[in-house]
C-alpha cells in the first residue's frame, strides 16, 4: 500500500513548500491533491548545523482553517529521530482548498519558538506557468528567509526575472549579427571572429535558462519517462562528466581562471556499481553541481571523491572557495535562490539559481539525495546519493 | 563630441552599445551598476545622456533614475531606459519618474543609436 501511495504521489503536479528556520533547520515539502483527497508531505531536514540536540518540532495543521490534527517530529541526537525523512498528512475522502501549516520549536531549554505559519493553496492550475508564479508569490509572502527579499529588492516578481533571463542573452546575439550587416565582406568576416565566442556564448546561456525554465516548468518527474531509465556504471559517467567539464570550463570563468581549473577525481572503492536511473537526468543533474563548483573555486581546484556507503553510490563534490554564507546550506535548493557571497565569482552571468534546485529534484526522484555539507569555517562539499542495484539485477532503491 | 554613459551589467551588451554608438561619432563611457553610475556621476561627470538598465544586482535602474532625478545637478539629463521587462508597468514607472525614453531588449542596434543620437542632441 505504502508503495502504491508514493508513486501516485510522485506522479503528481504538487506545489513545493519550504520554510527556513533561522539558526533553527529546514523544513520543506509538497501538496497533493489526487482523486479527492489530499495529501501533504512534509521533511525536517537533517543538514548537520540544524537541529540542536535534544529538540523536537511541532507541526499544528488544519484544513480550510478547520483545525485538523499535530505531529510532533524527534529531531533529537537519537538513531530514530525524524531528521530527513518524509512523514504524510492525509485527508481521505476530502478536497480542501488550502491547507495551513504550523511550525513550533522546542529547543532543550523547553522553551517554545515559534518557528513559523505557511499557508498553502491547492488551486487547480490550467498550466505550470500560472502554478511556478502562484508558488513563487506563497513564497514571497510566507518565506522566512532572505532569498525572496532579494529578489523583491530588484523591484520584480520572478516571472519577469525569468523573461529577463531569456532577453538578455539573445539581445546580444541578435545585436551582434546585426552589428555584422552593411559591413564590407573583409570586415564581415574579421568582425564575425570576433563576435563569434559572445554569440555562442550568449545563445548558450539561453539555451540553458530554457532548458531549465524547461524542466522546472514541466516537473522533473514528467520528463522521466520509465522506458529511459537504465541500469549504468555512475562512476563511468562521473569520469565522463569531468573530462567534458575540462574541456568546456572556459564557457563558465574567465580564461585565467579556466587555465587553472583542475578537477581532481578519486574513487573509494574496486569493485563496480550499478545504479538504475535517467541517465541523461544523472549527467545532468552532476553537471550542474559540477559547473558550480567550477564557478566558485578560487585557485580552480575541484576534487571529486566517489564511494559507496550503506547501499548507496556516493559522490563528494568540493571546490576550493569560500562556500556558502552561513545559514544558506538548504536555502541554495530552493528555487531562484542565489547566494549573495557567490556573485562576484561568475563570469559576468547572475543565472537563474535553478541549477542546484532542478539537481536535488532529479536526485530526489530517483530516490537518492543531493545535499550541502559544511565543513571547517565556510568552506563545505556537495554531496550526491544514489541508491545502488543489487547484483541479481533487484532495485534496491530506498522507501521515504 | 557628445558623451553617453551606458549603465549595464551585463557585460556583452555593454560592448555591443559600445560598439554601436562609437560608430555614430559619441563618446562612450561605461559602468556595471547602479552604485558606480552615482560614484561617476558624483565626482564631476556630466554625459550628455545615459542609458539605463533597470534590471541590475542591488540598486535596480528605477532607483537609480529616482536619485537623479531629484539631484539638481542631473536631472536634466536625458535618461533612455533599457529594459529585458515586458510589463508595461516597468515602463510607465520609468516615464514616471522622469526617463526620455525606453528600449527594449533585445533591440536593433540601428534603432538604439537612431534614438540615442536624437536625445543625445
Amino acid at each position: 500500500m505504502k508503495n502504491a501511495l508514493l508513486k501516485n504521489l510522485q506522479s503528481l503536479d504538487g506545489s513545493t513548500f519550504g520554510l527556513y528556520i533561522r539558526s533553527q533547520g529546514f523544513v520543506s515539502g509538497a501538496l497533493y491533491r489526487l482523486d479527492g483527497e489530499t495529501w501533504v508531505q512534509v521533511m525536517v531536514a537533517e543538514s548537520e548545523a540544524s537541529w540542536p540536540a535534544a529538540m523536537s518540532l511541532d507541526l499544528n495543521y488544519s484544513a480550510d482553517r478547520a483545525t485538523q490534527g499535530f505531529v510532533k517530529y524527534d529531531l533529537s541526537s537519537s538513531q530514530q529521530n525524524n531528521k530527513g525523512k518524509w512523514s504524510y498528512l492525509y485527508f481521505p475522502e476530502q478536497e480542501f482548498a488550502s491547507v495551513q501549516l504550523m511550525f513550533v520549536v522546542r529547543p532543550a531549554t523547553g522553551k517554545r519558538v515559534r518557528a513559523g505559519e505557511l499557508h498553502a493553496g491547492l488551486e487547480a492550475c490550467a498550466s505550470r506557468c500560472r502554478s511556478l508564479l502562484e508558488h513563487a508569490q506563497f513564497q514571497r509572502a510566507t518565506s522566512e528567509d532572505s532569498f525572496q527579499q532579494h529578489v523583491s529588492a530588484m523591484g520584480v516578481d520572478l516571472r519577469t526575472l525569468i523573461e529577463h533571463e531569456l532577453r538578455t542573452p539573445m539581445a546580444s546575439v541578435t545585436g551582434y549579427f546585426s552589428l555584422l550587416d552593411g559591413l564590407e565582406e573583409q570586415e564581415q568576416l574579421d568582425c564575425f571572429r570576433e563576435f563569434l565566442p559572445v554569440i555562442r556564448d550568449q545563445s548558450r546561456f539561453a539555451l540553458e535558462a530554457i532548458e531549465k525554465l524547461s524542466l522546472t516548468l514541466e516537473g522533473v518527474q514528467s520528463k522521466k519517462d520509465n522506458s529511459d531509465v537504465v541500469a549504468f556504471d555512475p562512476a563511468v559517467e562521473v569520469e565522463k562528466i569531468c573530462q567534458d567539464m575540462t574541456h568546456q570550463v572556459v564557457d563558465f570563468v574567465t580564461p585565467q581562471a579556466a587555465e587553472r581549473t583542475n578537477i581532481v577525481v578519486n574513487q573509494a572503492f574496486d569493485h563496480a556499481c550499478v545504479v538504475a536511473a535517467s541517465q541523461q537526468l544523472f549527467r545532468w543533474a552532476f553537471w550542474e553541481v559540477l559547473k558550480n563548483a567550477v564557478i566558485h573555486a578560487r585557485q580552480g581546484r575541484i576534487e571529486v571523491l566517489m564511494y559507496q556507503t550503506d547501499n548507496m553510490f556516493v559522490v563528494d563534490i568540493a571546490d576550493d572557495g569560500s562556500g556558502l554564507s552561513p545559514g544558506s546550506e538548504e536555502l541554495v535548493f530552493l528555487r531562484f535562490y542565489q547566494d549573495p557571497s557567490t556573485f562576484a565569482s561568475r563570469k559576468g552571468k547572475k543565472g537563474l539559481g535553478l541549477g542546484l534546485f532542478l539537481a536535488r529534484q532529479i536526485a530526489e526522484r530517483h530516490f537518492g539525495r543531493l545535499v550541502y555539507i559544511r565543513k571547517q569555517g565556510r568552506t563545505g562539499l556537495f554531496r550526491f546519493l544514489w541508491p545502488m542495484q543489487e547484483q541479481d539485477g533487484q532495485s534496491l532503491k530506498k522507501e521515504a | 563630441m557628445k558623451k553617453v554613459l551606458v549603465v549595464e551589467d551585463e557585460a556583452h551588451i555593454q560592448r555591443l552599445i559600445k560598439l554601436v554608438l562609437e560608430k555614430q561619432q559619441l563618446s562612450v563611457d561605461t559602468v556595471s551598476s547602479g552604485e558606480e553610475a552615482l560614484q561617476y556621476l558624483n565626482g564631476g561627470e556630466k554625459p550628455d545622456l545615459i542609458l539605463l538598465d533597470i534590471l541590475m544586482p542591488g540598486m535596480d535602474g528605477l532607483q537609480v533614475l529616482r536619485t537623479l532625478k531629484q539631484n539638481s545637478a542631473t536631472k536634466s539629463i536625458p535618461v533612455v531606459m533599457l529594459t529585458a521587462l515586458a510589463q508595461e508597468t516597468v515602463v510607465l514607472k520609468g516615464i514616471e519618474l522622469g526617463a526620455q525614453d525606453y528600449i527594449r531588449k533585445p533591440f536593433h542596434p540601428q534603432e538604439l543609436a537612431k534614438r540615442v543620437v536624437k536625445l543625445a542632441g
